[in-house]
C-alpha cells in the first residue's frame, strides 16, 4: 500500500529533538529500500551469471595453466638411410593466456559475423564465442650432457583456435551485456528478460544447480546395531589447487563382535580402523600414525586424546594401541600398508615407497601433496579419529547429512569446468600424439599444422549441455538431466526453472530424510516450492534473496592467520590444544587459537571491512572449540542487518533497569542515500544522459555490504549468530547478555521462491496449498516474454489481456509481475448456482467470455530443413508433385505456394500440408536410365518418370491432425551447415469453454462446468455480475482462508483504486481491512444480497463475492478431446494404436475388465476385449487341431500335415492369441484347438 | 503400475578389491598357484607352490595376512640372491 503514514519512527518521534534525524532507526518500510537496492543490484539469475564469469575468466585459465606442457622428444624410427634424429633436442608446447572473442558464426561462405542470440535462437545456431589460446613453441638443447645444462629457444607465442565456448546470456562474455532497454528491443530481445541461459542448437537450455556433499568435512555416523562397524568417520578431502578428484577417507571404529574376531583380537574393546585410498585393506591406525612417523604411544595418544587426563577417551583407544603393538617402526608400517596396496611381489624397498608415495599424495591431499606434511597430517589424522571417539562416547551428536552447511551447490561454473577439464586433457593429448608423429616423420612442428583439434572443446562443451548427459564424452555415462530446456510457459517459469537445485539421488529411494524441509533451509530454499511426487523435496528452489558463493582464494585469509597470533601446528604441542581453539581453513586444520573470541572479531571486523572477501564464512563453534572458515564456492550465504555492537563493559539497560534497545548498524542516511541513487537513476534513464554534479556517487547494496552496514552469512555461520526476525524485536530485546541480537532479518518474506512469492496471504493457506500454487502459477498463461513476437517457440501460450493483480506482494516487483503479468482480477463469488460447479469446477460468465475475458492464443513453430541426411539424396522444399511422390500425407497439399510454404494468413485445419519436402528415390533395380538429349540440352527426366512409376520420397510436414489454426509467420534462412532452413508459425485463438482449466493462487483449480450469459448469472443491488463462481466446498477442507483475504483486499482495492499489499509477515489483519471495506459502504465481510438472475428473487444466502486474481492454466478441452470409432492398428498384434495423437483407441483395462466381471457382463466383455480390437478368423484342422491353410479366393483349405481337405473349421479369436499359438509353434510347443 | 525399464542400466558399482591369499610363483613362474596357510593357535604362517612345490614358513603375528607371509618369502629370496638391484 502507500508508504506515507509508515514513517513514523522519524517524525513522531518523541526523542526527536535529541537526535539527528539523519541517524535515527530504519523503519519497516525502509527495509524495503534496501530490498530494491539488492535485486536493482543483482536481479534473479545473479547467481548464474556469476558462476559463469568466474569460469569463463578465472577458472578455464587455472585449468590451462595447471595442465602439463606438451614434451616431444624426437625417437629414432629405424629407417634405413635416416640418420637418427638428435635425441638432445626436445620440443615444448606451452599453452598460455586464453583469450575469447565475441559471440560470432561463420557462414557456409566463410562470411564471419557477430551472432546475437535472437539469431541463433531463429536459426537452430549456437550462441558461442571463439577460445583463443597464446601457444608457445620451445626448442630445448641440451648443451652439455654432463651438467644438464640446456639452451632453450622459444618462439614467438602464437595464437591458436582451440574451440568454441557456448556464451551464456546477459554474463559479461554475451553482447547483450549492459544494454539498455531501447537496444535490447531493437536485437529482438526482450528487456525484463534476465539471461542466465544459453543457447545451444537454437534451443534455450539452463543447467540446473547440482547439490552435492561438502568436500574436506569431517562426518561422524553411527551404524544401527548389527552392523560391522559401530561408528565412521568420513571425509572426502580435496586439494584445492592441482586438478585432482577427491580422494576419501573413512575411519571406522569395529563393533564389539567383530572386534572379537578381527586380526590382533586381544579381547575386549574396539578396534578402529581406517581406508586409505588404493590400499585394499582396512589399516588398523596406530599402524598409519606409525607410518606418519610417529614412533612412540604417547604422541599417538596425544594427537588423538590431547588431555591425557581423559581417561574414558584413552579407555575406548587402548585396544587399536594393543593391537599395533607389533609394528614399532615407520619402516615396517611402511611395509605393512605397502603390503596391501597394488604392489605384489616387489622388494621391500618398493613397498615402502609406494607407501610413501600413498601418504604423500594420496592420503589427505588438502593438507598437503608434498612430503614434509607427515606432522600435519597426524594431526588431521588424529583429529578425525578424535571426533569419531567423541561421538562414540556420546559427547557430541552424530553428524546431520541433511544439514545444509553440509551441502555444496554446484552451478554452471564448475559444471563447465569438469567439462573443460576433461575436453582440454583430451585435446593437449590429441595434439600431442599428432606431433609426434609429425615429428618421427621428420616433418616441422607447427602450431597451425592441425595438431590442435577445436572439435574436441567445441563438442564436448555443446553436446552436455544439448544432451544433459554431463560428460564430455558420448559415451561414457555421468550425470543426466543436468542441462534441460529453458521452461517458457510464463515468465515466472523461466525464473524459477533458473533458480532450480537438483539432488541426484536416486527418485525411487524411499528414505524421507533427504526430502524433508530442514530448519538449515531457512532463507536459502524456498520452503513452499517443489514438486510433488517422485521428486518432491529433491527438487529444491532458491529462495530470493539466497546467493551461491564462486570461491575465493584461501591466501588472503591465510595470511591474517599468520599475523594474528594462529600458532602453526608445527610449532605448537599437543598439550596446548585442550585450552584452546583449533582453526580450520577450508576445513584443513591450520593451527591452534588462544584467544578465539578476539580473533573471531578482528577477523569479523576484516571481513566487514571488505578486506578479506565479504563471501568468506567464519564459524565459531563454542562446544567443540572449533573455529571454521570457508572460503570455497557454493555455500548457500543470503545477507542480513548488522546490529551495532556494544562496546565492551557498556550498560545494557537504562538507568530504570529497562533494556537498552539493540540498533542496526544501517541508518535513516543510509535509506536516503539509496533512495536519491534510485532517483537519479531513473533521470538518467529518461534524459540518457549523465546528470552534471557529481560530486555524488551511486549508493548502491554491494557499498552497503562493504561498509559493514549489511553481512552474507552462509549456512554454517548462521548457526553461530543471533537474528531478530523483525526490526521492532531489537527494541525490546531482552537485557541477558545471551539473547543479544547480532543481526536481523531484512525481511521474512525472502525465504520463499519466485512461484511462492506470487502468492498472496501464504501466511494464511495450509502449506501445501502454497506448493500446490507453486507449481500451478507454472501452467499459468500469460505474456511469456516480451519479444513473443520475434521468437518462433515450439509452443507458445499468449493471454489477450493480462492484468496485474490488485492484490500483489512487495516480491512481484522484483519478478516483474506487473511488466509480465499472468492472470486476470475476475470477480468470483464463493456460492452454489445450479449446481454446475461442483467437484471443483466453475461457472463463468459466457458475455464475459465474449468480451474477452481470458482469451488467449496458442503458437505453434514447426522446423524444417533441406539437410542432407549421411549417404541419403538430397531433399529439397518445393511444391512435391503428389503423383509422382511416395508415402503422400493425408492433408492438403493445395495450401503451399510456389516454393513449397504456406501463405501467412492462410487458414490451416487439420493435418495440411504446411512445408512441401521432397527427395528423390533410388530407381528400382533393373530400370534402364534414359539418356539425356545431349544436343539440345535439355535436362534428362527423372529415371522413371512416364513410367508411372514414383520418382521422389515425400517429406512434407503437416499439422497435427487435431490442430488448426492460421499460418502467423514463415520464415526462410540458412541453418548452421548453409542448408535452407524454415519455419512455421501457426496461431490459433483459444477462448475459454467448459472444460478449460483455470485456477486462483491458492492452488485451488478447477474447470469450466458451465457458462452463463450475464442474464443468467446471479446479480447485486448494483448489478455486478461475477465472472466466475466457485464452490463454497472448495474451501473449508482445503483451509486456503488467504484466497478469502485476498478477495476482501481486493474488493477493497478496487473500490479505493489502490493496489493492495498482500506481502506475507506484515502487519496487515483482516479486522483493518473489513473496517476500511466498511467504511466504504459495502458489508466488512465482502457479503452481498445477489439475485437469482432466472427468477429476479434473492438468493437465500448472502454471496462472499470480490475480485480475486485468476489464472488461465494450459490445460484445455480442445487440445484433450478425443473419441474413435475404427481406426489404425499397431503392425504386430492389429490392437488399437494408443493416444491421442495417433488416432489410438480407449483402453478397456484390468480395472475395466474387473468391473464387467463382477457384473456378470460376458459379453460385452469379449465385445470390447475382441470383436472390437482384433478379432480374427483362423482355420483349424479337426484332426490335429492346429491352423490350417486357407485360400479363400478359391475356397481350398487344406492341413498339409494330416492331408486333410475336409475337417477344418472357422475359428474366431483375437490376433493376439493366433499371434502367441504361432510362436508357441515356433518354438516346437502345439496348442491345439480341439473343436 | 510397472514402469518401463531402463534400457542402459547402470554398470554395477566396482567392489573394493579384497587382499589375495593365492599368489603367483616368483620361482616357477606360475601364476595363482601359491597358496598360503596361517596357524594363528601356533603363530606359523606358510607359503607353498602347488607347481614347484616349493615352501617357505615364518612366525607370524596376529596382524599378520596371507600377503605378508607371501611378501617375507620375496624378501627371503631376494636376499638369497643377493639382493636385486
Amino acid at each position: 500500500m502507500s508508504d506515507s503514514g509508515n514513517e513514523d519512527g522519524v517524525y513522531n518521534g518523541v526523542d526527536e529533538e535529541y537526535e539527528d534525524p539523519n541517524d535515527a532507526d530504519i523503519s519497516a518500510e525502509d527495509a524495503w529500500e534496501v530490498i530494491n537496492a539488492y535485486f536493482d543490484e543483482h536481479g534473479l539469475v545473479r547467481q548464474q551469471l556469476q558462476s559463469y564469469n568466474e569460469f569463463v575468466s578465472v577458472t578455464m585459465q587455472r585449468l590451462v595453466d595447471e595442465s602439463p606442457d606438451i614434451v616431444l622428444i624426437p625417437e629414432d624410427q629405424y629407417v634405413p638411410g635416416r640418420d637418427a634424429p638428435d635425441e638432445n633436442t626436445k620440443v615444448v608446447i606451452k599453452f598460455g593466456q586464453l583469450r575469447v572473442s565475441k559471440p560470432n558464426f561463420t557462414e557456409n561462405n566463410g562470411e564471419a559475423g557477430t551472432l546475437y542470440p535472437n539469431q541463433a535462437r531463429l536459426r537452430n545456431l549456437t550462441y558461442s564465442t571463439p577460445l583463443y589460446c597464446d601457444v608457445t613453441k620451445t626448442t630445448v638443447r641440451l648443451v652439455d650432457p654432463e651438467t644438464g645444462e640446456e639452451e632453450a629457444t622459444s618462439e614467438e607465442p602464437e595464437k591458436v583456435f582451440i574451440g568454441r565456448v557456448p556464451v551464456m546470456l546477459r554474463s559479461r562474455f554475451c553482447l547483450l551485456h549492459n544494454l539498455n532497454e531501447f537496444e535490447l528491443n531493437s536485437l529482438g530481445e526482450c528487456h525484463v528478460d534476465q539471461g542466465g541461459y544459453f543457447i545451444i542448437n537454437g534451443s534455450e537450455k539452463v543447467l540446473l544447480a547440482q547439490e552435492r556433499m561438502s568436500n574436506n568435512h569431517v562426518f561422524v555416523f553411527q551404524k544401527p546395531p548389527g552392523n560391522k562397524y559401530s561408528f565412521v568417520a568420513e571425509m572426502r578431502s580435496e586439494a584445492d589447487v592441482g586438478n585432482r578428484p577427491a580422494s576419501s577417507l573413512a575411519v571406522r571404529m569395529l563393533s564389539r563382535s567383530a572386534s572379537a574376531t578381527a586380526a590382533g583380537a586381544t579381547g575386549g574393546g574396539q578396534y578402529i580402523t581406517a581406508t586409505l585410498p588404493y590400499i585394499r585393506a582396512e589399516i588398523p591406525i596406530v599402524i598409519v600414525f606409525r607410518a606418519l612417523g610417529f614412533d612412540n604411544d604417547q604422541e599417538v595418544v596425544a594427537h588423538i586424546v590431547y588431555d591425557f587426563e581423559d581417561e574414558q577417551m584413552m579407555g575406548l583407544l587402548m585396544p587399536s594401541i594393543e593391537q599395533a603393538a607389533v609394528i614399532q617402526s615407520q619402516d615396517v608400517a611402511l611395509d605393512y600398508i605397502g603390503k596391501r596396496g597394488n604392489t605384489v611381489a616387489v622388494t621391500r624397498a618398493k613397498r615402502i615407497q609406494y607407501a610413501k608415495d600413498i601418504l604423500n599424495k594420496e592420503f589427505l591431499p588438502h593438507v598437503g601433496v608434498g612430503e614434509s606434511n607427515e606432522l600435519r597430517k597426524g594431526f588431521f589424522f588424529g583429529y578425525v579419529i578424535h571426533r569419531l571417539l567423541r561421538v562414540a562416547l556420546g559427547r557430541q551428536p552424530e553428524d546431520d547429512r541433511d544439514h545444509y552447511g553440509n551441502k555444496r551447490v554446484d552451478l554452471a561454473g564448475p559444471l563447465l569446468a569438469l567439462l573443460f577439464r576433461q575436453c582440454f586433457r583430451r585435446m593437449t593429448k590429441e595434439a600431442k600424439m599428432s606431433m609426434q608423429r609429425a615429428m618421427d616423420a621428420g616433418k616441422e612442428v607447427s602450431l597451425h599444422g592441425g595438431h590442435i583439434k577445436s572439435d574436441v572443446i567445441t563438442k564436448g562443451l555443446k553436446f552436455p549441455l544439448a544432451t544433459g548427459n554431463w560428460s564430455s564424452d558420448r559415451k561414457a555415462g555421468g550425470k543426466t538431466g543436468v542441462s534441460q530446456v529453458l521452461n517458457r510457459i510464463t515468465f515466472a517459469s523461466t525464473l524459477s526453472h533458473l533458480r532450480r537445485i537438483n539432488s541426484p539421488i536416486g527418485r525411487e529411494g524411499k528414505l524421507a530424510k533427504p526430502r524433508q524441509l530442514h530448519n538449515t533451509h531457512w532463507g536459502m530454499v524456498c520452503p513452499a516450492e517443489t514438486p510433488e511426487g517422485q521428486a518432491c523435496g529433491l527438487v529444491k528452489n532458491l529462495a530470493l534473496m539466497a546467493s551461491v558463493t564462486v570461491g575465493s582464494p584461501a591466501e588472503p585469509v591465510q595470511e591474517f592467520l599468520n599475523e594474528y597470533n594462529v600458532e602453526n601446528l608445527f610449532e605448537t604441542s599437543p598439550i596446548n590444544i585442550p585450552i584452546s581453539a583449533k582453526v580450520f581453513l577450508n576445513g584443513n586444520w591450520v593451527g591452534i587459537q588462544r584467544d578465539p573470541r578476539g580473533f573471531m572479531s578482528t577477523l569479523r571486523g576484516l571481513r566487514r571491512k571488505s578486506i578479506i572477501d565479504t563471501e568468506v564464512s567464519a564459524v565459531m563453534d563454542h562446544t567443540n572449540r572449533e573455529i571454521r572458515i570457508w572460503c570455497d564456492g557454493g555455500r548457500l550465504c543470503r545477507p542480513l542487518f548488522l546490529v551495532e555492537e556494544r562496546p565492551e563493559g557498556s550498560p545494557t539497560t537504562d538507568e530504570n533497569g529497562v533494556p537498552l534497545p539493540a540498533r542496526l548498524m544501517v541508518r535513516k542516511r543510509h535509506i536516503a542515500l539509496l533512495q536519491e541513487t534510485d532517483m537519479r537513476r531513473k533521470e538518467r534513464t529518461v534524459m540518457e544522459a549523465p546528470d552534471e554534479d557529481d560530486n555524488f556517487k551511486d549508493y548502491t547494496f554491494p557499498e552497503m555490504v562493504k561498509s559493514g552496514l549489511i553481512e552474507y552469512v552462509d549456512v554454517e555461520e548462521e548457526e553461530s549468530i543471533m537474528i531478530s526476525m523483525r526490526l521492532v524485536d531489537l527494541a525490546n530485546q531482552s537485557a541477558s547478555a545471551a539473547a543479544a541480537y547480532t543481526h536481523c532479518e531484512i525481511h521474512p518474506a525472502m525465504i520463499l521462491g519466485v512461484c511462492a512469492s506470487i502468492i498472496p496471504f501464504p501466511d494464511h493457506n495450509q502449506s501445501p496449498r502454497n506448493t500446490y500454487q507453486s507449481a500451478m502459477g507454472k501452467q499459468a498463461m500469460g505474456v511469456y516474454i516480451s519479444s513473443f513476437a520475434s521468437r518462433m517457440d515450439t509452443m507458445a501460450h499468449v493471454l489477450y489481456y493480462p492484468q496485474a493483480p490488485l492484490v500483489t506482494t512487495r516480491a512481484m516487483r522484483y519478478l516483474k509481475f506487473r511488466a509480465l503479468p499472468s492472470g486476470i482480477n475476475a470477480v468470483v463469488a464463493i456460492a452454489c448456482y445450479s449446481g454446475y460447479n461442483q467437484e471443483d469446477s466453475v461457472i463463468m460468465s459466457q458475455s464475459g467470455i465474449d468480451r474477452g475475458l481470458f482469451r488467449s492464443v496458442y503458437f505453434r513453430s514447426f522446423a524444417e530443413s533441406e539437410t542432407r541426411r549421411l549417404g541419403a539424396a538430397k531433399e529439397t522444399i518445393e511444391r512435391p508433385n503428389v503423383r509422382e511422390c511416395t508415402a503422400v500425407k493425408p492433408g492438403t497439399y493445395d495450401k503451399l505456394d510456389e516454393d513449397g510454404l504456406v501463405c501467412e494468413g492462410t487458414r490451416i485445419s487439420g493435418g495440411d500440408v504446411l512445408v512441401g519436402k521432397t527427395q528423390v528415390l533410388p530407381p528400382p533395380p533393373g530400370l534402364t536410365v534414359p539418356e539425356g538429349d545431349a544436343g539440345s540440352g535439355a535436362p534428362a527426366p527423372p529415371p522413371a518418370a512416364g513410367l508411372g512409376l514414383k520418382t521422389r520420397r515425400d517429406l512434407s510436414t503437416s499439422a497435427k491432425t487435431t490442430e488448426s489454426g492460421v499460418v502467423d509467420r514463415v520464415m526462410v534462412a540458412a541453418n548452421e551447415g548453409g542448408a535452407r532452413f524454415v519455419k512455421v508459425r501457426l496461431r490459433s485463438v483459444r477462448k475459454p469453454q467448459v472444460g478449460d482449466k483455470f485456477s486462483s493462487r491458492h492452488g485451488q483449480k478447477g474447470t469450466v462446468g458451465m457458462t452463463y450469459r450475464q442474464e443468467d448469472m446471479p446479480f447485486t443491488v448494483e448489478g455486478i455480475i461475477p465472472d466466475i463462481i466457485v464452490n463454497p466446498h472448495a474451501i473449508p477442507s482445503r483451509m486456503t482462508i488467504g484466497q478469502l483475504i485476498e478477495c476482501l483486499q481486493g474488493k477493497l482495492a478496487s473500490i479505493c483504486g489502490i493496489e493492495a499489499d498482500a506481502t506475507p509477515f506484515m502487519d496487515t489483519t483482516v479486522a483493518d481491512i473489513a473496517n476500511s471495506l466498511h467504511g466504504t459502504g459495502y458489508h466488512p465481510h465482502g457479503w452481498e444480497v445477489m439475485y437469482n438472475g432466472h427468477t429476479g428473487r434473492p438468493l437465500e444466502a448472502q454471496i462472499f463475492i470480490g475480485p480475486t486474481y485468476y489464472q488461465r492454466l494450459k490445460h484445455m478441452v480442445d487440445d484433450k478431446i478425443h473419441s474413435r470409432a475404427t481406426g489404425p492398428v499397431t503392425m504386430l498384434t492389429r490392437q488399437p494404436l494408443e493416444g491421442r495423437a495417433r488416432g489410438g483407441g480407449l483402453r478397456f483395462g484390468e480395472m475395466e475388465r474387473d468391473c464387467m466381471v463382477s457384473h456378470g457382463a460376458a459379453s460385452f466383455c469379449k465385445e470390447r476385449l475382441m470383436d472390437v480390437s482384433d478379432r480374427h478368423r483362423v482355420h483349424v484342422c479337426d484332426v490335429c487341431g492346429l491352423i490350417a491353410v486357407a485360400d479363400l479366393k478359391k475356397n481350398v483349405f487344406s492341413c498339409r500335415g494330416c492331408n486333410n481337405k475336409t475337417d477344418i473349421s472357422q475359428v474366431y479369436m483375437p490376433y493376439a492369441c493366433k499371434l502367441l499359438f504361432q510362436e508357441l509353434m515356433a518354438m516346437n510347443i502345439a496348442p491345439r484347438m480341439m473343436v | 503400475m510397472g514402469k518401463r525399464k531402463k534400457a542402459t542400466k547402470p554398470a554395477p558399482k566396482a567392489k573394493a578389491p579384497k587382499l589375495d591369499t593365492c599368489f603367483d610363483c616368483i620361482l616357477c613362474e606360475h601364476e595363482q598357484c601359491v597358496d598360503a596357510v596361517l596357524l594363528r593357535s601356533q603363530k606359523v604362517g606358510s607359503v607353498e607352490c602347488r607347481v614347484c612345490h616349493v615352501r617357505h614358513e615364518m612366525t607370524i603375528t596376529a596382524l599378520d595376512e596371507p600377503i605378508d607371509v607371501y611378501s617375507n618369502w620375496v624378501d627371503e629370496m631376494v636376499k638369497v640372491n643377493g639382493g636385486e638391484e
